[in-house]
């Protein structure tokens, strides 16, 4: 199995964070108006999980997708955004074909807090890029040499 | 009539599911793009790597938020929204 970059694991923690909190403020606020019950804990807790590992899949492909040529890499992206995206309308269909167990709004609303986190972050904090340091080929080196 | 109106009425539903999943298409091609384009910077600058897919992720979660607004009216409509529409019908018809 490949290594995950530093940067797919910073964003991935990121995000489940925002999910997380999301997912918290939902329940609270589901407890405040009388709405919560079972149904709607766990079809929060089956979107809040689809979320983020949406998000890491998307991590995940872009990582691998990223050293390929162009075309490949945007081949392979389309692939990998049409199998997450049947991914979550199964998640979806089985939440609103299953409505005693879950809760299909409930279900519903994880899915776009990624997003919520994403607009959020420039007024939150200022961005700290994971340093990368990528090899330098050994011909460039004596090409510096070199010259 | 009622067979006609239901008709329409849950017709219009599978309809409107249909046309809201169109949203699913241009995040994938645009999501493609942007990769395609990200390859070509990292090639160019390989030591931008790190900010080019930080950058990246943060812009295809965005692009892909758009597709799942159109998914997730399209599974509303169709496996919520008709019980409800077929309520307020027969509500209608009552009175």
């Amino acid at each position: 199995m490949n290594k995950i970059d530093p940067t797919v694991r910073r964003e991935t923690a990121y995000t489940a964070l925002w999910v997380a909190v999301g997912t918290l403020l939902l329940q609270g606020v589901c407890l405040i108006v009388g709405w919560w019950s079972l149904p709607v804990l766990l079809g929060n807790l089956l979107g809040a999980v689809t979320a983020v590992a949406n998000f890491l899949l998307m991590g995940l492909t872009i990582q691998k997708a990223l050293p390929q040529d162009k075309k490949q890499a945007a081949n392979t992206i389309r692939l990998s955004q049409g199998l997450r995206l049947l991914m979550q309308g199964l998640i979806l269909v089985l939440a609103a074909v299953l409505p005693t167990v879950f809760n299909v709004y409930a279900t519903a609303i994880p899915l776009l807090i990624p997003r919520v986190g994403v607009m959020l972050r420039p007024l939150l904090g200022k961005e700290d890029p994971v340093p990368v340091v990528t090899p330098v080929p050994a011909d460039e080196d004596e090409d510096d040499e070199d010259e | 009539m009622l067979e006609l109106a239901l008709g329409i009425l849950l017709g219009g539903c599978a309809v409107g599911a249909g046309l809201a999943m169109i949203a699913g298409i241009g995040p994938g091609i645009g999501e493609g793009n942007a990769v395609a384009k990200a390859c070509e910077a990292i090639g160019r600058q390989p030591e931008s790597k790190g900010d080019v897919t930080s950058t990246m992720i943060t812009g295809c979660i965005i692009a892909e938020t758009t597709g799942l607004y159109g998914l997730v009216i399209a599974i509303l409509l169709i496996f919520v929204a008709p019980k409800q529409f077929v309520n307020i019908l027969m509500e209608t018809i009552g009175k």
